[in-house]
């Protein structure tokens, strides 16, 4: 048997590929997932399905990949990389900010030989893929699958009361929709959790096309790598319950993520030839740009211990409020984002638990780095994970802007608005922000992702030899084989990436269809 | 999309035929259930799980049981008839009964023209089908996906304990294993609940061939209609989420059961001419036999109330003993069956409830009856049940022996083994014996279903117009449809028919397998 199409990964923009494409019914849709399934929300376990009421740490669960990263080279200790691994993927797992880009990141796309992202073009699918019950207007969606709301004022923890004080008393503009094309400043986050239920692509998706006898949805399989006649990708070999399985498809397209998908082009052979021949795996297709260009956008966490009797709830929203703003002298509009959070907890390597709270932190962020990583195979064994060489701070720009963004985010702190809440900081400290290069040492050290890793199948042209997909999603030498998620990004975007890798699985989908 | 197989029904014949047929990778199977999937044993709600230690009734689950409504006959009040409706079909909702037809029920279908069904051809697929936990020799299989084991005698109620004595008292033989051939007599009945788990084809089967990847299965589907080109079945179309589905296949298998079969035919235009063309149906072709030919075990109450010390306890197991016997004169041995239950309860109909006890109950029941009854379309649209209409009883030797089971009972109750358990056998009354009147009265109003629907289907060469199907399940005048289940049964088995549906998944899966 054969399927029209095999759609790898059922996350942020697969489930939406496959639910989109299954609206034909004439089409044959396999969807394969890794880890497990839940039809219902009644089903969902805690931790995915809760988007924060719940004390349970998703970190540590089953339903993350728990890769680990190398943040920089001056890092002591890799650095978790929690990834979905679940129907709805990283959008079953994640923060539900649910902030899009701005326009310039877009059309930066297109300014890169993709002339079919522009802003202009995607806006149709920003809109398809919500339903904004707070604004209606030519920017937003009102039937989509994915709910986004924003936290009333009314609703603000105090931490988050202050912290708008403080950003509004330092001069810092306000947005009430920060999903504006020209929002900038201090306001509300959009976030994809009516109800506090994670609004993910498989509960808005799959959940109104699961029912359709032409999309088969497929847990628990692991995909071990693609089957080639050629250059022509003709199946999917998938690990199912300790057995391998061969599957067919008249097209393959990879929605594993911007660490799953590179990864599978390797071990099929497609990659760098020098870096799969290390590996012995036989090349079917030598392309350089393959887990190359890995983007993220880093963080840095300044801790506050609170005073004695300032309420901390663990099950309470624990940011409701976002900064957007451009670095002091940059030219990348909103270039950085920071948030505060109301309940802040020790990373769970370093003995931390979700529970138990440090005080409330800021953390800093920049959206759009200089700095590039890359991804390299470490096994031919699929189920080794490929060493995650993220690179942050290597370029001076990124270095200058967080260190301005770190002072930025102790002077808010340090406001009055903050007077009741703060007791002191826990770091960085005084010494750690004694000068530049203390700052950076201390940056490099413990500057860890934001959970937006991307980039590492670059869209681009042929022309550029790093790009590893054409605007279309379509492998670059190769036929019937696309890449449909935050991996085909050319660069990351100055915002949270997971509606626009929703966004990307409804623009592929129309691609794919033949209908844009 | 286009599968090789299509099995519409994941019951008792179903469940076992679609896991054989995906053994084989190549070929790629589509099962459709009606009801809902419980992929494993933790997800199974307590109705389907445990065998008899729950207070749910399983009679009025709405989520898993069909709960039709037949007429045993023209005094009877209307009756429940419960089917499975959930993977595993009425497996996964039965007694439990593990009993094998006799190896004169198989010669007998044998003599009916279906000469690959002689017990000796069949005995493979029973060793094939089954775990016997108790007897290891040449008619049993130790590595089967269906477990079986017998209560053992400790374990037996005080009215087991009785009626086994009483029965051995009145000149019954004991017998140790009621699956031997031709075995009869009083002893343990086999059952496929070990450890109290209704070890049905979902549990046993199904699980070990879930995972694979050229097996889809999907529940909640509704066959509607089957769609022919000519004279060949080429898909089907289904109601899955309130939207209609085609989904093709080169065969088509039909194990819907006694009931779903000859109904989804009928509105197929597969059946009887002249009542589709009452009921409007185009024809396809006609096939007089779909729907007759109906069999079942008719089932008789003799229900006595137990002394104050006699524990009865719902949650127990409560058929451990039997007795299988020949009526007098018969000329069809074994043809008539006796159980014990510790547990009795009015029927829910007449506002019984399964927690509240009533006393104890002997069961009487023909396994070889001579009346037959017939299904027939009551309404075009599938959600609308055909008409069952049993005609128990209306051949005068099935009353002859049916009160001759009825004044066996009466006498086992009345016998010393049993007078430090019974109190009073209130049910038939002593007038209600009084006459061979008297008593097929009362019979005729009391007679109820032994849940074992078979035959509206039946398996014969097509030279006897009311066979349905050849001996390989082939429908007679269609390409590239089978019948697999309890329906195409040539006649009933003098045995629950639980074990024997699956051993016809097993055989029809075979004949697939080797492309008879």
């Amino acid at each position: 048997m054969k399927y029209d199409i095999i759609v790898v990964g059922a996350g942020s923009a697969g489930a939406i590929v496959a639910s989109r494409l299954s609206e034909d019914p004439s089409k044959s849709v396999l969807l394969l997932e890794a880890g497990p399934d839940y039809a219902e929300i009644d089903q969902l376990p805690d931790e995915v399905r809760y988007g924060y009421a719940t004390g349970t740490d998703v970190m540590v669960s089953d339903h993350n990949w728990q890769f680990w990263g190398q943040p920089t080279p001056r890092a002591e200790a890799p650095m978790m990389v929690p990834r979905g691994k679940v129907t709805g993927g990283s959008s079953a797992i994640n923060g539900q900010m649910f902030l899009r880009g701005v326009p310039e990141d877009y059309d930066g796309w297109a300014a890169m030989g993709n002339p079919d992202w522009t802003f202009d073009k995607l806006m149709p699918y920003f809109r398809k893929l919500e339903t904004d019950t707070d604004f209606s207007d030519d920017f937003h969606g009102t039937d989509g699958p994915i709910i986004a709301r924003r936290f009333k004022q009314d609703e603000w923890l105090p931490a988050q009361k202050a912290f708008y004080d403080a950003a509004k008393a330092a001069g810092y503009a306000e947005s009430p929709d920060l999903n504006n094309p020209d929002s900038t400043g201090i306001s509300p986050t959009p976030f994809n959790n009516p109800q506090g239920i994670r609004w993910s692509t498989n509960i808005g998706y799959l959940g109104m096309s699961r029912h359709r006898l032409n999309l088969t949805i497929r847990a628990n399989c692991a995909t071990q790598r693609i089957l080639f006649e050629g250059k022509r990708a003709v199946g999917v070999q998938v690990e199912s319950g300790g057995e391998t399985f061969e599957v067919f498809g008249d097209e393959i397209v990879l929605s594993a993520g911007a660490i799953g998908s590179p990864q599978i082009l390797m071990l099929s052979g497609v990659g760098p030839a020098a870096h799969l021949a290390e590996f012995g795996i036989p090349l079917v297709h030598d392309l350089p740009g393959v887990g190359q260009n890995l983007r993220d956008h880093p963080i840095v966490w300044i801790t506050w211990k609170t005073k004695e009797g300032f309420e901390l709830d663990g099950l309470a929203p624990r940011n409701q409020l976002v900064l957007r703003y451009t670095a002091e002298g940059s030219d990348l509009r909103n270039d950085m984002i920071m948030i505060f959070q109301s309940f802040a907890t020790e990373r769970v390597d370093r003995g931390g638990e979700r529970m138990e709270p440090l005080g409330i932190r800021a953390i800093v962020s920049i959206y759009l780095a200089a700095s590039a990583g890359d991804l390299r195979l470490t096994s031919s064994d699929p189920s080794v994970q490929p060493f995650l060489n993220y690179n942050y701070f290597a370029e001076e720009f990124d270095r200058v802007r967080m260190r301005e963004g770190i002072h930025r985010a102790i002077n808010l702190g340090e406001h009055e608005a903050f007077k009741d809440i703060i007791e002191k900081r826990i770091e960085p400290t005084d010494a750690d922000l004694a000068s530049d290069d203390a700052m950076d040492d201390w940056m490099m050290r413990d500057a860890t992702t934001g959970h937006h890793i991307s980039c590492t199948c670059k869209m681009g042209p042929e022309s550029d030899p790093m790009a590893v997909v054409d605007q279309h999603g379509r492998v670059h030498g190769m036929e019937g084989l696309r890449v449909v998620d935050a991996s085909v990004m050319p660069d990351c975007i100055r915002a949270n990436t997971n509606v626009t890798t929703m966004m990307i699985g409804e623009r592929m989908a129309d691609f794919i269809a033949g209908r844009a | 999309m286009k599968y090789d197989v299509i099995v519409i029904g994941a019951g008792s014949g179903g469940g076992a035929l679609a896991s054989r047929l995906s053994e084989d990778p190549e070929r790629s199977v589509l099962l459709l259930e009606a009801g809902p999937d419980y992929p494993d044993l933790d997800t199974l709600p307590e109705e389907l799980k445990l065998g008899y230690a729950t207070g749910t009734d399983i009679m009025v689950s709405d989520e898993h049981n069909w709960q039709f409504i037949g007429k045993g006959n023209d005094v009877a009040e209307p009756m429940l008839v419960p089917r499975g409706k959930v993977t595993g079909g009425t497996s996964a909702i039965n007694g439990q009964v593990f009993l094998r037809g006799l190896t004169h029920d198989f010669d007998d279908w044998a003599a009916m023209g279906n000469d690959d069904w002689k017990f000796e051809n069949v005995l493979p697929f029973f060793r094939k089908l089954e775990t016997d936990t108790d007897f290891s020799d040449d008619f049993h299989g130790t590595e089967g996906p269906i477990i079986c084991h017998r209560f053992k005698r400790e374990t037996w109620h005080p009215s087991q304990i009785g009626f086994y004595n009483a029965c051995l008292d009145l000149g019954f033989p004991h017998v140790d294993d009621l699956n031997a051939p031709d075995a009869h007599g009083v002893g343990a009945i086999p059952c496929n609940n070990p450890d109290g788990i209704r070890w049905s084809t979902n549990v046993g089967y199904l699980s070990q061939a879930r995972h694979r990847l050229n097996l889809t299965i999907r529940a909640n589907c509704m066959a509607h209609r089957l769609l022919f080109d000519g004279k060949r079945v080429t898909g089907v179309d289904v109601e899955s989420g309130g939207e209609r589905f085609i989904a093709e296949a080169e065969q088509i298998v039909l194990s819907g059961g006694s009931i779903a079969n000859p109904q989804l035919l009928m509105l197929s235009g597969v059946g009887p001419a002249t009542h589709l063309q009452e009921m409007g149906i185009p024809i396809v072709h006609d096939l007089p036999g779909v729907g007759r030919n109906f069999s079942d075990h008719p089932l008789i109450f003799i229900d006595a109330s137990v002394q104050d010390h006699v524990p009865l306890d719902g949650l127990g197991p409560r058929l451990q003993v039997g007795l299988r016997y020949t009526a007098t004169g018969s000329n069809r041995p074994n043809d008539m069956m006796m159980w014990m239950q510790s547990f009795a309860s009015e029927r829910i109909n007449r506002g019984g409830n399964r927690m509240e006890a009533t006393g104890i109950r002997i069961t009487g029941s023909i396994y070889l009856a001579r009346s037959k009854g017939k299904i027939t379309l009551t309404s075009l649209d599938p959600h609308v049940q055909p008409f069952l209409d049993y005609h128990l009883l209306e051949d005068p030797e099935d009353r002859r022996r049916l009160r001759e089971v009825v004044r066996l009972a009466v006498d086992v109750f009345d016998h010393q083994d049993l007078a430090s358990v019974v109190k009073e056998r209130y049910s038939p009354t002593d007038s209600d014996l009084e006459s061979d009147d008297a008593l097929d009265a009362w019979m005729l109003r009391e007679v109820t279903t032994g849940q074992h629907l078979t035959t509206t289907c039946r398996m014969g060469p097509a030279s006897d117009p009311m066979n349905v199907v050849d001996q390989y399940g082939r429908v007679h005048g269609i390409e590239g449809l089978r019948v697999a289940d309890a329906s195409v049964m040539p006649d009933t088995v003098r045995a629950n028919t639980n074990v024997t549906t699956m051993m016809i998944g097993e055989r029809i899966a075979d004949y697939i397998r080797r492309g008879v």
